[in-house]
């Protein structure tokens, strides 16, 4: 009867490594077990074949439990949670990213700053907001106006402070801790494209 | 017969263009929102009221001739409010919130989502500004 020694393996979710073959499983995953096993167990080498510094690896826990069982056999290991790990790894080449990271977010404000503005008064053509703006008037003063400006341009500024007001953006400090819902929002979409690689590379093995 | 039927009619249009505009109201997150930013969350049933008692008000002014004769400072913040609500709308409308989150991703500019939404902002302001002063005069 041998004596098999428990390890505990933990998927560290996202991994964002410095690009190269031969990966320590450390790096991709948290491990419990006695002491100096611990340390050998860390020190295995993953490698990765054919190395594509933009790709996503995924790679399932059950590789790595192979690797263990086979360097060590007298272990019993328990994966503790998700059952892969999403590789990332760090652009050798960031400074090429920010190199131009000026001009691109120049650019996407003008686009954006365009688009805004044909929004809005398609919105407001859309919505009929200048017969509004006209009742309302009428109703408040009891003057009839055409071009009622003492309503009109409060409000124009009165939708960039709402609009602050809900990114959370206008009061430097939080408010409160709370996330706001632009970054729920960021956090979810990257959420759903993790989720979307990992499915697809399952479907490819 | 027509003193029974048309106020019947009348009501039954009121009720289903009410359920619209709470609707309207409600889907988009605005109330919350505020009541977050505020933390007043116990206070979410006045804020039902209070945009129930506005709906009214509002639905029977603008529809009779009836004015308040309140004077021109509060139109001003009236004014004001109003484009506060609809900023907080335009906010919360899909486009925006689905549209940022890709355009991060795909230009690879993480850390300047701040100027990205201010572009927006800027945008909002002065087509606004643009629709209201410069739009009349070119009709």
């Amino acid at each position: 009867m041998q004596d098999y020694k428990e390890v505990y393996v933990q998927s560290k979710g996202k991994a964002i490594i410095a690009p190269k073959n031969r990966i320590q499983l450390k790096e991709i995953v948290d491990i419990y077990a006695k002491n100096n096993l611990k340390e050998e167990i860390e020190n295995i080498v993953y490698i990765i074949e054919d190395l594509n510094m933009n790709n996503t690896y995924i790679i399932s826990l059950i590789t790595i439990v192979n690797l263990i069982k086979s360097k060590f056999q007298d272990t019993t290991i328990i994966v503790i949670g998700d059952s892969e790990v999403v590789l990332n790894f760090k652009d050798k080449h960031l400074q090429n990213h920010t190199k131009y990271v000026g001009l691109r977010v120049a650019l996407i404000s003008f686009i954006l700053f365009i688009g805004a503005i044909t929004a809005i008064i398609n919105f407001h053509s859309d919505v009929n907001m200048s017969e509004a703006h006209k009742t309302i008037y009428k109703v408040v003063t009891g003057v009839e106006s055409d071009t009622p400006y003492l309503l009109q341009i409060p409000y124009s500024i009165g939708i960039g402070v709402g609009m602050s007001v809900f990114f959370n953006h206008v009061f430097k400090k939080r408010i409160n801790n709370e996330p706001s819902p632009l970054e729920v929002e960021m956090y979810l979409y990257q959420q759903n494209m993790d989720e979307y690689i990992k499915d697809n590379s399952k479907n490819n093995k | 017969m027509q003193y029974i039927l048309v106020p019947i009619i009348g009501l039954a249009n009121g009720i289903i263009v009410g359920s619209g505009i709470v609707a309207l109201i409600t889907l988009l997150d605005i109330v919350p929102r505020l009541a977050q930013l505020t933390k007043t969350y116990r206070y979410i049933r006045e804020y039902e009221y209070i945009l129930i008692i506005g709906s009214t008000i509002a639905a029977f002014l603008s529809l009779t001739r009836l004015s308040l004769h309140l004077g021109f400072v509060l139109v001003v913040i009236i004014g004001f409010f109003n484009g506060f609500f609809i900023g907080m709308l335009a906010s919360a409308l899909a486009e925006v919130m689905n549209v940022i989150p890709v355009i991060v991703r795909r230009f690879k500019i993480d850390g300047y989502v701040i100027y990205i939404l201010y572009s927006l902002v800027l945008g909002k302001v002065i087509g606004s500004l643009i629709h209201w002063i410069f739009l009349p005069k070119i009709r």
